[in-house]
């Protein structure tokens, strides 16, 4: 396998074109991965998940949420062989799915600026109708503002030209997000100058992701998220903070063609003119944009396959093939280069579907496989390196309420609309909204962080520990699961529908005696009861995705 | 095409603005397991780890007193009384002999002897937005990385030591919660526990319905369920997950931090917010808090400068002094390194709304306390306060300074980002021996 | 028909002054600056000839006063200290000084109707009265709980009235020596974080002696101090506020100084924000306007002066004198001229009058 540095900008390409793998016909994806996987590993496998874990995993993943404890024994007491294949497609078409990712990608693309409901119904019909992630991107960079479904795309673009605190328009950073986000390249250092220190960052890569954007601007005449562009008479002009030349760039992604910028006469500028009564602001004849969302998300485009591939790998495994996820350059290899070539590959003949690539992922060993080491000798961060255990991962704020809500029997008090207006002195929330709020603003990374690590925070615990909110859902009260459990009488039998509930299996011999001891010893059994339903939601099994 | 830009060349040229250098602590560079990022454990996060263990058993503690704004050296530190750009204030004599300090600062004139002030500080960014942050990071060499401000790096090199609670708390008026940002490419956990307005965090009260026994109990059983948890595993996580239900609980159990002060206190520290907080922060030195930054808003005296200071002052000698005595008295000085500074000092020349505008080429910083000699004054400017006479201090120098006080080899401790080693503190700078002990 | 006014001259100190004073004659115009310097100018004749400086005060010398007809001013310094000279003389010699007058800042200085008695008020919370004759200190008024910015004397009665930071204004029973009455005017103060912002900048009766007026700012806030120029007036007798002018936007922040000029106005400066500053003219007679904007009408208003600190009526009644802060007064950071010099700002004064005095002169 050779590679030929020629030009940082196409290094990429010609690496991976000359040693991209081609799958073995008729082997599918999920085993070629595994197969890859075990060729570069060195040591003991962890044997696959007990269906307990498994099924907590794959649930947290698909549907957001912990399985109900009717999910969890027919599971278990499940004696088909394919009964593992037959729960991840049976996911796949559940309702939570389109709900799950649409989070998952909010927070991914968003990173907690805010939120919009056209953006939301955007990304929830996207999921619902398995829009294909490259149809996904040309509708973000240039959505069809008829469609009901699209017009809210728009918002990716349109809050990062918002102006927060003193700052001006940001269109460097709206410039570096859709490197990082589209294609895992992150170029704000080489905004003034070449990275110094990623090679293949040039000022040149900046620039031309800058002429794409710096000239749109959020239009007041939606009513819906909405980008207009301004003429671009002339390429961009650019010199670095270290040198005198001056250079010019077209509109360019990284590693493609720049496109030269023609000169109209003015009649000429527009394609669609502004209409000054309906303030719309046209559409110029010249339309980066529209560029853009042709030539970035395409399947010539390999920077923007390795990106998602790349990324839906560390949403399911754990850890991104590349880390940092939006760091992609030839001195910060990926850990397994063949593999993340065969993704990328993959899901461009498949034509970039995400379901179709989730299914796969899923149906590796990789996945499936315990996060328990059974050799504790063993060096586990070798053995999670190489994929031979699974690693731990981080519960998002959504993922956390829904599984809470879930676990406590609260989530029916929370109508997604509420049919009379809400109280207005009511210090506990009453929608949905408002108890999501609650979790952001407890779990969540402040707005601009990227959410892709496990990073506990101390308002957390203080959230779960002291607030009325979940004090109130682990009280007895609402018909809720402790209600639930007060109802039976054999302890036992109690302790096992507590965990079953909550921590999505049976509990041990240990356990049992351990709850049990508790249980009686505690004069007051409502009371009791609250406290285990709190201490298993609290402890480090709930809260974290294994 | 690869373009090697040979990065000391540019040390002339003024770099590219800090706006577009404000970036994630995401960034990072080259590739690394997931455990490394996130900064747990001790290890990986020093290039030498012994050092880290060593440097976790000292009883050390920073008590760093931000005031907001820029107080004008002129109207304090360094009077020039009856001069041209002098003001109309006089100055007063204090305990050290021939070292006089604004009138406005009685208080402190007593207590001079106490402290070290360097008045020949000379630092480069004369604007709030980015000069705060740069002064507070120690404006070290650009590296392409967020430094951390001196609190967390702080807490990153010293730990919590003994005490459970945060290293890291910033007393505060306004809001209060969790700010990552101070925290750099260390990470969140590196941040500040920010007590706004006298505040505690959010959700610190135990539900009225619980006992403290209810409370012991239920963790208890959340410890049992950790510890089946963990068997087998890669314990990363779940000590991660624990460790802040652990601080949380540490600062539950210090509701008195929160409570109302002794009015016996609250006569000795004044009853400003400055006041307010200046006592919290004592009480958080006293509960083991490793730093604690005490923060004083409002001194930016564009307009009415004298009149403004003339308040101002007052009520910052009031807290000031009071603390230090505090501490010295509760026999903590020889322990805590305490600074009072600012962003910059405040121009000589007086505008036309009798304020005075941003002056980084001349200003002062005071500090005592552990590894500090006390009763100094170093550093002297000009007949009218313009300018720095003779050899003048940058921040960086003060960040060598205080590491060496702490007992770090500031000269030689960096942190291991990744891969990528760095220093702790400006590489041109060193510490001023004339402040140390 | 609309108040318009002419320049007459214009005076250009190469240093910063705070206020300028035409002597009760005529004949000289004063002016208190840095360095513990009063200055003077003769107006005597078309030639404007500075004279020598008066020394002996320390810091800021800002409170001005003169006897109504002898030669004799007497001034006050942010020391503390307060002096009486002769301004007549060619090299004034000090008449009296006391160098601990207050304990600090010397704010103001007013002199009785019949020249006998001035009083002064300062930092040190306190408001004093003195013989002119010898300086002699015949009383100390207690009463103010924080710094004393302004005094003025009702002609009538000879009430002494002073105000303080906190827009406490306190009528003296000098008699007694204890305060008589007080008069609310805390609009004018904010408490922001540690800052004190505001006070009773000035204070001025009105010709009839029926209204106290006092200007200052409505604060919007402390640290760069912002504020709208605000001022209120009080009945006399009744001590109910009978009077509220908003003069000006925020960035215009304070009035700070106010005299009626004859034709029955209210003179008024304010400044603000560096750059900014206005000469106004004020009808005290229109209705009780509370938060009137800047676009209701004034007799007159100029808000070309840069930073208007002191307005001084010419004993004619006619002229007056403007203090103004030279324009581009600020800025962060060294700024040096052509010779690397760090320079600092000065103070251009405007003597002016109506100009149709001007034409009657004709």
């Amino acid at each position: 396998m050779t590679s030929l540095r020629i030009s940082s900008g196409l290094a990429i390409i010609l690496t991976v074109a000359l040693c991209a793998p081609a799958p073995a016909r008729g082997v599918e994806l999920h085993t070629a991965i595994d197969r890859l996987i075990e060729d570069s590993a060195d040591g003991m496998f962890a044997p696959p998940a007990t269906d307990q874990e498994f099924l907590r995993r794959l649930f947290l993943d698909l549907t957001g949420e912990i399985p109900a404890p009717s999910d969890v024994t027919e599971f278990v007491a499940n004696s088909a062989a394919n009964k593992r294949t037959v729960m991840i497609d049976r996911l796949l078409q559940d309702d939570r799915y389109p709900r799950r990712m649409a989070e998952l990608f909010n927070v991914m693309l968003m990173e907690r600026r805010g939120t919009d409901p056209a953006w939301k119904r955007f990304l929830v019909d996207s999921f619902k109708t398995n829009r294909h992630w490259d149809s996904m991107v040309k509708t973000i960079i240039e959505p069809d503002l008829t469609n009901e479904n699209e017009q809210g795309a728009g918002y990716f673009l349109t809050k990062r030209l918002e102006k927060y605190g003193q700052n001006p328009t940001d269109y460097p950073g709206l410039a570096s997000d859709i490197g990082r986000l589209f294609m895992g390249v992150d170029l704000a250092c080489a905004q003034c100058h070449d990275h110094l220190f990623v090679d293949d960052y040039s000022q040149a890569d900046f620039q031309g992701m800058y002429a794409f954007v710096n000239n749109t601007f959020i239009r007041s005449d939606t009513e819906f998220p909405a980008i207009g562009q301004k003429v671009m008479k002339k390429p961009l002009e650019f010199q670095s903070v270290f040198e005198e030349e001056m250079f010019t760039t077209g509109p360019r992604i990284p590693g493609g063609a720049e496109l030269e910028v023609p000169e109209y006469d003015s009649e000429h500028e527009f394609a669609v003119a502004p209409d000054p009564q309906s303030k719309a602001p046209g559409v110029p004849a010249f339309n980066p944009l529209h560029y853009l969302a042709t030539t970035l998300p395409t399947a010539s485009n390999l920077r923007f396959q390795s990106n998602f591939v790349n990324r839906l790998w560390a949403s399911m495994m754990g850890n991104g093939l590349v880390w940092p996820l939006d760091l992609h350059h030839s001195d910060n290899p990926a850990t397994h280069p063949e593999l993340l070539s065969l993704l990328a590959s993959e899901f461009a003949q498949h034509d970039f579907d995400i379901k179709w690539l989730v299914r796969e992922l899923a149906l590796t060993k990789v996945y499936q496989r315990s996060s328990i080491l059974q050799t504790p000798t063993d060096n586990v961060q070798k053995a999670e390196a190489e994929y031979r255990v699974f690693r731990e991962k981080a519960l998002s704020s959504e993922q956390l309420m829904w599984s809470i809500l879930k676990a406590t029997g609260a989530e029916s008090r929370y109508p997604i609309e509420l049919e009379d207006e809400p109280k207005l002195e009511a210090s506990l929330p009453t929608t949905i909204d408002q108890v999501q709020e609650h979790f952001i603003a407890s779990f969540a990374n402040p707005p601009r962080e990227p959410e892709d690590e496990f990073a506990p925070s101390v308002r957390g615990s203080l959230f779960l520990m002291n607030s009325e909110l979940v004090q109130s859902w682990v009280n007895v009260g609402g018909n809720n699961a402790t209600e639930q459990l007060l109802k039976i009488s054999d302890n036992k039998e109690v302790i096992s529908s507590l965990y079953i509930t909550v921590l999505s299996r049976a509990p041990t011999t240990v356990e049992l005696k351990q709850m049990r001891e508790f249980l009686v010893s505690h004069p007051d059994r409502p009371d009791a009861i609250a406290q285990l339903v709190w201490a298993l939601l609290s402890c480090n099994e709930f809260l974290i995705n294994h | 095409m690869n373009r090697r830009i040979n990065h000391q060349a540019s040390s002339q040229k003024q770099l590219c603005t800090p706006a577009q250098h404000v970036m994630s602590r995401r960034r990072l560079l080259g590739s690394t397991a997931a455990a490394g990022l996130l900064g747990m454990g001790g290890l990986g996060g020093l290039v030498q780890p012994l050092i880290a263990d060593e440097l976790s058993q000292s009883n050390k503690q920073v008590l760093f007193i931000w005031i907001d704004g820029g107080m004008s050296q002129l109207e304090s530190w360094d009077p020039k009384p009856n001069t041209k750009f002098g003001g109309p204030f006089r100055s007063i004599q204090t305990t050290l002999p021939g070292i006089r300090i604004s009138e406005l600062m009685p208080k402190t004139a007593e207590i001079m002897h106490l402290l070290a002030l360097d008045r020949g500080v000379t630092t480069v960014d004369n604007s709030h937005s980015a000069g705060v942050p740069r002064i507070q990071r120690g404006d070290p060499k650009d590296r392409g990385v967020i430094y951390p401000y001196f609190g967390s790096a702080v807490a990153k090199l010293m730990g919590q030591g003994n005490s459970p609670l945060p290293p890291y708390i910033w007393v505060k008026p306004g809001s209060g919660g969790f700010k990552y940002q101070d925290a750099g490419f260390l990470g969140p956990r590196y941040g500040a526990l920010a007590i706004g307005d006298g505040q505690p965090p959010p959700n610190l009260l135990l539900p009225e319905a619980l006992s403290h026994d209810d409370n012991a109990a239920r963790n208890r059983l959340r410890n049992f369920a950790n510890a089946q948890y963990a068997a087998g595993r890669n314990p990363t996580f779940g000590e991660a997950q624990s460790f802040v239900f652990d601080s949380a609980q540490a600062l539950m159990n210090r509701q008195s931090l929160f409570s109302d002060p002794d009015p016996a206190d609250v006569e000795l520290y004044g009853d400003t917010e400055l006041g307010r907080d200046m006592l919290i922060g004592r009480k958080m030195l006293e509960a083991g808090v490793r730093f604690v930054k005490v923060n004083s808003y409002g001194w930016d005296t564009h307009g009415d400068n004298f009149n403004g200071h003339a308040s101002l002052m007052p009520r910052f000698d009031q807290a000031f002094s009071a603390v230090v005595l505090d501490l010295e008295q509760r026999g903590m000085l020889d322990n805590t390194l305490v600074i009072a500074m600012s962003e910059f000092g405040r121009t000589p020349r007086i505008n036309g709304h009798i304020g005075r505008d941003h002056w980084p080429e001349a200003w002062s910083i005071v500090m005592t306390g552990t590894g500090i000699r006390r009763g100094v004054v170093i550093g002297e400017t000009n007949k009218t306060g313009t300018f720095v006479e003779n050899d003048a201090h940058d921040i960086g120098d003060f960040f060598h300074t205080w590491f060496t006080a702490l007992g770090i080899n500031s000269l030689e401790t960096e942190y291991l980002n990744n891969g990528q080693p760095l220093p702790i503190a400006h590489d041109d700078c060193k510490p001023i021996k004339e402040l140390l002990t | 028909m609309p108040l318009t006014f002419d320049t007459t001259e214009t005076i250009t100190p190469t240093t910063q002054r705070l206020s300028a004073r035409f002597t009760p004659c005529g004949k000289y115009l004063i002016t208190g600056g840095f360095e513990g310097l009063l200055y003077r100018w003769s107006l005597i004749g078309d030639e404007r000839t500075e004279l020598s400086v008066i020394k002996g005060h320390h810091g800021w010398v800002e409170a001005i006063g003169f006897h109504p007809t002898e030669s004799r001013v007497y001034s006050g310094d942010s020391w503390g200290g307060l002096a009486c000279h002769d301004y007549s003389e060619e090299n004034p010699t000090t008449l009296w000084s006391r160098e601990f007058a207050h304990d600090g800042w010397l704010r103001a200085i007013t002199v009785g109707a019949d020249g006998s008695w001035l009083a002064s008020c300062g930092k040190d919370h306190s408001v004093q009265c003195w013989k002119t004759k010898n300086g002699k200190l015949t009383q100390r008024l207690v009463g103010h709980e924080t710094d004393v910015y302004s005094l003025v004397v009702h002609s009538e009665s000879q009430s002494l009235v002073s105000g303080d930071a906190h827009g406490k204004v306190i009528a003296w029973n000098r008699k007694k020596g204890v305060p008589e009455r007080k008069f609310d005017a805390s609009e004018l103060f904010l408490q922001h974080r540690l800052q004190d912002v505001g006070g009773v900048k000035c204070m001025a009766f009105a010709p009839d002696g029926k209204t106290l007026f006092v200007g200052g700012t409505r604060p919007k806030g402390g640290g760069n101090v912002q504020g709208v120029p605000l001022i209120i007036g009080f009945d006399w007798d009744s001590g109910e506020e009978v009077f509220q002018r908003e003069l000006g936007v925020v960035g215009d922040v304070y009035v700070h100084e106010m005299q009626f000029h004859s034709n029955g106005y209210l003179m008024a400066v304010t400044s603000g924000n560096p750059g900014t500053g206005q000469l106004l003219f004020v009808d005290t007679n229109a209705a009780v306007k509370e938060g009137e904007s800047e676009e209701s009408e004034l007799p007159y208003r100029n808000n070309k002066l840069s930073n208007c600190h002191s307005i001084s009526l010419h004993p004619d009644g006619q002229q007056f004198a403007v203090t103004t802060t030279s324009k581009g007064s600020n800025g962060n950071g060294r700024r040096l001229d052509k010779d690397g010099n760090y320079v600092g700002n000065h103070s251009p004064i405007y003597l002016m009058q109506p100009s149709n005095v001007a034409n009657e002169k004709q």
